[in-house]
């Protein structure tokens, strides 16, 4: 199937900037995740930028991390210019956040490796209530682990397409949320600050973006990923 | 009846231009080969490809990365450029140039450009630096390579980096050299729209074996600061590598059509092509870039962008191009400043401000593939628009009131 639809591509002469598939990967994903909305990237490690820098993330925030998760994890605060704040052992919980959060009370963000964390939703409830924002990194668990339905539990649930990834598409990266102010602004991020629409254009007047779209290519496979899925 | 068709006469034109990309069985062939090996990054298509353009660039590193934008951003992380330091960036470009230094935290400072070629003027430049200047980006516009010479001088004299801008300018030569081995480095794009596209793309050159290492380190993981996934894909690079095969076929095809262009549109009153430096061996020509003469059309009562409606609808795709990137609303926003620590100076600079909203005005490269009928067309339909001038400046002032 992928095959076909990468011809598909090939002879459309839409090859990036946002093509139908960009679009029908992106709606899929959504409602296979339970999530408002969805935002194809060139890459996870562009989709944590993203959702940084979404959140206000800039020079001098401090952001924590779990110091058992993925190295893209730990090293992405840099990204925004931010100062990654390691906590927590094997697994990270609620008590190594709330430990962290006094220790480092002007914590901008955190952001959680759904495969070394614990109890979720006691730590997403307590970073609501001190209104820290949560990103949770699910890696490549499109269709195994802990990476459905996380966007109830935080800002932005992030997703991988690359090796070893339950889609495979070389490189690939996904933003979910379910909040619409985030998704404008990161989708302006995402693509050289152009808006979704004019009615987004309110909540993206503050955004700079660079070109960190996902091609058509990337997005044919991973589309194409998720109906064979659906369908088995 | 008007005879100008943005009134409802007959259009000059009545056929499209050539549309982009052309897509070959030879692609189809590299999309099989490339998704059938299984692996879809950091294959051997990539590796070949970065070999390749080593080659033709003249360079000894060439990394294949996910968009011109990234390409610029890893060379200034790479090169350690950052929060605190100024990078200095001609207005008149693409908003990536911008952005790739917002996104590492820098201070971007603008330097004006020059009135004949667009590109960045030296002179202006060398005014900018500062104790805290990094870097100068200099942007190779619509393809044609900026003054290297003055500005390799600048570089090395203040002892801050060169980066070329060479997005559009896949191909472009300075005195028979590959743009691409000039400077520190030069970022290509690959986006759809460019001479070489493979959808969405980057490409990174360089002779700086430092710098290679780092982005090296930052792309597969071994970086200790950044870990940025975002190497080009198999697929694009088998598409890069079969677009490639005609890639100088058709940088010759745009020359010749351009130097036809330029000869049509000699001894226009209100009208004519960027000029370009002698030692400028080849332009890539992504854009054709005319200038009108803003006093010319203001005596007729006539603003470019009434003009350029006017030759639209002739049938001549000819746009009104970039405006100058500090006149961008997100310059003075808090999340900006936030991101750099401070102002940027968003004071107009005259050249720049008369390219974006006066004189500037594009043909895309496709255009150029076009044969010497559809070169005369363009100039039909601007002389048509300026023998008509009088009538288009009235019916415009009407519709205005």
């Amino acid at each position: 199937m992928s095959l076909e639809l990468l011809k598909e591509v090939l002879h459309s002469g839409i090859w990036g900037t946002i093509g139908p598939y960009s679009q029908k990967a992106a709606e899929a994903l959504a409602s296979h995740m339970g999530a408002k909305h969805c935002l194809m990237l060139y890459s996870g490690s562009m989709a944590l930028e993203v959702a940084l820098c979404a959140l206000g993330v800039c020079q001098g925030d401090v952001v924590l991390v779990p110091a058992s998760a993925e190295k893209i994890v730990r090293l992405s605060p840099n990204l925004a210019g931010a100062k990654p704040i390691e906590c927590g052992g094997e697994k990270t919980g609620p008590t190594d956040i709330k430990a962290a959060l006094v220790a480092e009370p002007l914590i901008k963000c955190v952001v959680l490796d759904a495969n070394v964390v614990s109890g979720l939703e006691e730590t997403s409830r307590l970073l609501s209530s001190r209104g820290v924002p949560l990103i949770i990194w699910a890696g490549g668990q499109v269709f195994s682990g802990a990476g459905r339905t996380l966007t109830k539990f935080c800002d932005f649930a992030v997703y991988t397409f690359s090796e070893g990834s339950d889609i495979y598409a070389g490189c690939g990266g996904a933003l979910l949320t379910d909040e619409p102010r985030l998704f404008h602004i990161a989708y302006a991020l995402h693509n050289c600050g152009r808006t979704l629409g004019e009615e987004a254009s309110v909540f993206v007047d503050k955004a700079v973006g660079g070109n960190l779209r996902i091609t058509e290519w990337q997005a044919a496979i991973i589309y194409s990923g998720l109906k064979n899925q659906s369908k088995e | 009846m008007s005879k100008l068709a943005i009134f409802g006469g007959d259009p000059v034109k009545h056929k499209p231009y050539p549309g982009w990309p052309v897509v070959s069985k030879r692609d189809e062939a590299a999309i099989e080969r490339a998704f059938l090996s299984g692996k879809l990054c950091r294959g051997e298509a990539a590796s070949a490809l970065e070999r390749r353009l080593e080659e033709r660039t003249g360079t000894r590193h060439a990394v294949l990365v996910s968009s011109g934008t990234l390409a610029l951003e890893l060379i200034l992380r790479g090169l350690g450029i950052g929060y605190g330091d100024e990078v200095i960036l001609p207005p008149y470009t693409f908003v990536a140039t911008l952005s790739a230094i917002l996104f590492v935290g820098a201070t971007p400072v603008f330097a004006d450009i020059d009135t004949e070629t667009y590109n960045i003027c030296p002179a202006s430049a060398e005014s900018k630096v500062t104790q805290k200047t990094r870097a100068i980006i200099a942007v190779a516009v619509g393809g044609c390579p900026p003054s290297i010479d003055r500005l390799s001088e600048l570089a090395s004299r203040k002892g801050i980096h060169l980066i070329i801008d060479a997005a559009q300018a896949i191909g472009a030569k300075w005195r028979g050299v590959d743009i691409g081995a000039y400077g520190t480095a030069a970022a290509f794009s690959c986006q759809n729209t460019k001479n070489l596209t493979s959808g969405e793309g980057g490409i990174i050159t360089t002779n700086d074996d430092a710098l290679y290492e780092n982005i090296r380190a930052m792309l597969e993981g071994r970086h200790e600061k950044y870990f940025i996934e975002s190497c080009m894909t198999e697929l694009q690079a088998a598409v890069l590598t079969s677009q490639l095969e005609k890639l100088d076929g058709e940088i010759v095809t745009r020359e010749r059509m351009a130097a036809y262009l330029d000869a049509r549109l000699h001894g226009l009153p209100f009208v004519r092509p960027l000029m370009r430096e002698k030692e400028v061996t080849v332009n890539a020509y992504h854009l054709y870039i005319m200038r009108f003469d803003s006093d010319a059309l203001t005596d007729k009562g006539l603003s470019r962008d009434i003009v350029l409606r006017a030759v639209a609808a002739e049938g001549v795709p000819l746009s009104a191009g970039y405006l100058p990137l500090y006149s961008f609303p997100f310059i003075k926003t808090e999340a900006v400043r936030r991101m750099i620590g401070g102002d940027i100076d968003d004071s107009p600079l005259k050249n720049a401000e008369k390219a974006g909203y006066y004189e500037g005005s594009w043909l895309f490269q496709s255009v150029l593939l076009a044969d010497y009928e559809d070169m005369d067309d363009i100039a039909r339909a601007l002389i048509k628009v300026w023998e008509n001038a009088g009538e288009l400046a009235a019916r415009s002032r009407k519709e205005e009131r």
